[in-house]
């Protein structure tokens, strides 16, 4: 692989921020139900895990990403325990963005857009526009997002402000640590290790220009994800109780419903903040999609990461078309995010204990 | 110099060389009788030569100092000697007239070029209020007077090229020393001297050729007619190319931004040009989102409007007898009949077109219940908004993308808006222009050309320092630097 691609600071920034605004975190109701007005605990628990993880991707960086996206593990822990570790964060990727966020936005779509549309149209016109995306390398996908970044913060600025005119802090009171119940369900170690935009931290910093410092713009990012998923998920419990969000099936974007926008012609900020997830998904799906592709084609030293995008876009299409059921789906989405865990914290602490390596990025 | 003249060549031998060389039907000749009983002949292309030229800067000193060969001689010294007949095809083709005298192993050559010119035009594609008023011709020397009388600077460099094997097209590759970047001067003119191809006529073409990128229909190079956009674009950093032939000047490399930016130029202020950006910026995305929008919100997402509104939009459209996507796609494409109509016609003709086009037949489709009343609200804004942008290929181009995401949206509501206009950006994000990024400076952003250049401008910072995204090898305008720069 040609190592030609160069991309900037703020480009990083934004590629972290957006992929970790992603739709997953929302389309856990569970959580909500769960927790309630306590929330903010689950808030505070994924700042600690999103901070741990942040952290690790970073050392994993600065140490050794240099050079071709795909060689840092094998760099780290040598070929055979790099293989394998590169293949399980190849996979997540791919799970994670063109099936678990597409998936989350086909969801969304069927129960807020398009009831009668068949979801495969959506699929595969969110897979083609992203792979093309994927195709043409890390430097047009970072363009694509930092574009597109220009219109989603206009529609995220409102979607964030404009609930918040009706919201009451009052309705968190009293501040007190909830049943540790929810702590010993799956779905919430999912919602927990929502902020994944870390995952891309070691494969897009490799090409930043090694001059400049890579901790600054993701730090930034992550915390601007922090930011607005925090008050996202939060802000329905300001507005309604408990057991009226019981009712809502995606609570943070429900809420929308409830908050007009009188200067434009909508009924409601609903419209604009499915525009905005949507926006954002795309961005997802188009970097996930290629960091899988490099990350595959690195493992299994293919000339180049283009050969597998349309490979992997559509064997993301055909796992999106399988028909299983609700609970098989659920299961399958937290043994997906404790392989989260595995590739993210775990790994990345046992490399970094074990492996001294070089400070490829200062 | 002149050692050839007792040479026993005879110019006949010249006549049967270049009548099998060059159309004899154009050819002409012209024979003298010189001192000693020799003779010679002039040789020229009757329809690129100034005749009043010829006859008293050539012919009548020859017949004058017949009977003195020094005196000959010295009216040959006023001349360029040709070495050999492809030069002398070539000078003759040019315009020049070729003086063959007996003996004589070379022609003597004179420059008579009468360039078919017309007066320095008012621009007609790039209007302007306060600016220069004049534009560039067919002639490539009278626009590179043109450019040089409009930057006087010792530095531009002008490097003349020929493109075309059959045609051999003049082109000049114009720069300025020191400020150009080196890499994109270099790119530039390789591109040009790699073209092979045989005949090249015109600046859009050239800048097809230069970028190889045929599928996509942004412009990846500014065409202008304005000299002081180029000089300015020179001064920026940036290079020019001129085809001889073509009244339009190629501007490379060039951003969807640069493309934006309005013939006023500097001569605004800051508040006037920030106003009349957000305006432009407005009409683009009315133009290639305003009848997607349309199309999501009634044809799948009616749910979205409020209810008094839905209620007034769906009485409009009462009584129409097919889909909302059908409506707002037949009427786009006979919108954009009309407008290409009115762009071909003549100008009052094209005028009447456009009132025709666009009051009449759209009131008369409401009032046949055709169309609603809405739809033609639509389509006034999305024609206003492709019309407000300044360049015409980029507004062609936003024409064309209007089409697909208006499929999409209306297919799949909202999505297939969001969809639509994610792939005009992957697209766009793909787009580079000798090296620079198309969306630069929004991505990847540059702060400072966002701010004094493109939004702002003109801050005190952009009067003293070029904009970045030219990669401009100086960056100062002021300061000993600038002042020091120099050959």
């Amino acid at each position: 692989m040609t190592f030609t691609y160069r991309i900037s600071q703020w480009q990083l920034f934004v590629v972290v921020a957006l992929t970790s605004i992603s739709l997953t975190p929302f389309g856990s109701p569970a959580v909500h139900h769960d927790f309630g007005r306590h929330i903010w605990v689950a808030n505070l628990v994924q700042w600690l895990v999103t901070g741990a993880g942040g952290l690790l991707a970073l050392a994993l960086a600065r140490r050794f990403a240099a050079g071709p996206a795909g060689r840092f593990s094998v760099r780290a822990v040598g070929p055979v325990l790099g293989w394998v570790y590169g293949f399980l964060l190849a996979t997540y990727v791919f799970l994670w963005g063109p099936v678990g966020t597409l998936d989350t936005m086909l969801q969304l779509l069927e129960v807020m857009e398009l009831p009668e549309t068949s979801p495969a149209y959506p699929a595969a016109l969110t897979l083609g526009i992203s792979s093309f995306a994927a195709y043409l390398g890390p430097e047009v996908v970072a363009r694509f997002a930092e574009a597109f970044s220009w219109f989603l913060l206009i529609g995220l600025v409102m979607i964030l402000v404009i609930p918040l005119a009706e919201a009451s802090l009052g309705a968190l009171l009293p501040v007190d640590l909830p049943d540790p119940a929810p702590f010993y369900n799956g779905t919430t170690w999912a919602y927990v290790l929502g902020i994944r935009g870390f995952f891309l931290v070691p494969l897009y910093a490799a090409y930043l220009d090694y001059r400049r410092r890579v901790h600054r713009p993701v730090l930034a990012g992550l915390l601007a994800a922090l930011v607005v998923v925090g008050v996202i998920t939060t802000t329905p419990h300001l507005l309604f109780s408990d057991a009226a969000l019981k009712t809502l099936q995606y609570p943070g974007l429900e809420t929308m419903a409830t908050s007009p926008i009188t200067i434009l012609p909508v009924e409601s900020a609903l419209f604009v903040t499915v525009l905005i997830w949507h926006g954002i998904g795309f961005v997802v799906v188009a970097a996930t999609l290629y960091v899988a592709a490099a990350l595959f084609a690195d493992l299994f030293r293919l000339p180049h990461h283009r050969w597998l995008v349309p490979v992997l876009a559509g064997l993301a299409f055909v796992i999106l078309r399988l028909p299983l059921q609700t609970q098989v789906r659920e299961t399958l989405m937290v043994g997906w995010s404790l392989l989260g865990y595995v590739v993210g914290l775990v790994f990345p602490a046992a490399i970094l204990l074990l492996r001294r390596g070089k400070r490829v990025n200062p | 110099m002149f050692g050839w003249w007792k040479s026993k060549r005879k110019w006949s031998d010249w006549i049967r060389a270049l009548d099998a060389a060059l159309s004899p039907s154009e050819l002409k000749w012209l024979r003298l009788r010189l001192d000693g009983g020799r003779e010679a002949a002039v040789a020229y292309l009757d329809s690129v030569v100034d005749r009043r030229r010829l006859r008293e800067d050539v012919v009548r000193p020859l017949v004058d100092a017949a009977p003195d060969p020094k005196a000959i001689r010295r009216v040959l010294s006023m001349g360029e000697p040709a070495e050999s007949l492809s030069e002398i095809k070539r000078k003759v083709l040019d315009g020049w007239a070729a003086v063959f005298v007996d003996g004589a192993p070379l022609a003597c050559t004179f420059d008579l070029f009468h360039p078919a010119a017309r007066d320095v035009p008012e621009p007609s594609t790039e209007q302007t209020l306060l600016g220069p008023k004049y534009a560039f011709v067919e002639q490539l020397r009278v626009n590179l007077n043109l450019v040089r009388s409009r930057l006087p600077v010792e530095e531009l460099r002008i490097e003349q090229l020929e493109i075309g094997r059959r045609s051999r097209t003049k082109v000049a590759v114009l720069s300025v020393k020191d400020v150009t970047n080196r890499e994109i001067l270099h790119e530039v003119r390789e591109g040009l001297k790699s073209l092979d191809i045989d005949w090249v006529d015109d600046a859009s073409v050239l800048s097809e050729l230069l970028f190889g990128r045929t599928l996509t229909p942004f412009p990846l190079g500014q065409l202008t007619e304005r000299p002081v956009r180029v000089a300015r674009a020179l001064m920026n950093g940036r290079v020019a190319v001129l085809v001889d032939g073509s009244p339009f000047a190629l501007i490379v490399p060039t951003t969807l931004v640069e493309l934006q930016k309005d013939s006023e130029g500097f001569l605004q202020g800051p508040l006037n040009r920030l106003f009349a950006r957000f305006l432009r910026a407005a009409g683009t995305l009315l133009a290639v989102l305003g009848p997607a929008t349309y199309a999501a919100l009634l044809a799948v997402n009616p749910q979205i409007l409020p209810t008094p509104l839905a209620v007034t939009v769906a009485v409009t459209r009462e009584g129409v007898p097919y889909p909302v996507l059908g409506e707002i796609l037949v009427l786009l494409l006979l919108q954009d009949l009309v407008q290409q109509a009115a762009m071909q016609a003549p100008g009052p003709l094209g005028q009447t077109l456009t009132i025709v086009g666009s009051l009449i037949i759209g009131q008369a489709a409401v009032t046949a219940r055709l169309a609603s009343s809405l739809v033609i609200i639509v389509l006034a804004g999305t024609a206003i908004g492709s019309l407000i942008i300044v360049n015409f290929p980029l507004s062609f181009a936003i024409r064309i993308w209007k089409y697909p995401i208006t499929v999409l949206a209306g297919f799949l509501g909202a999505f297939g808006l969001v969809a639509g206009f994610a792939s005009l950006l992957v697209h766009l994000a793909s787009l580079q222009s000798a090296g620079v990024p198309y969306l630069k400076p929004f991505a990847p952003l540059n702060w400072y050309d966002l701010v004094h250049y493109s939004v702002v401008a003109p801050s005190r910072q952009a009067i003293e320092r070029r904009p970045q995204t030219w990669r401009a090898a100086d960056t100062r305008r002021t300061g000993s630097r600038a002042r020091q720069d120099g050959p």
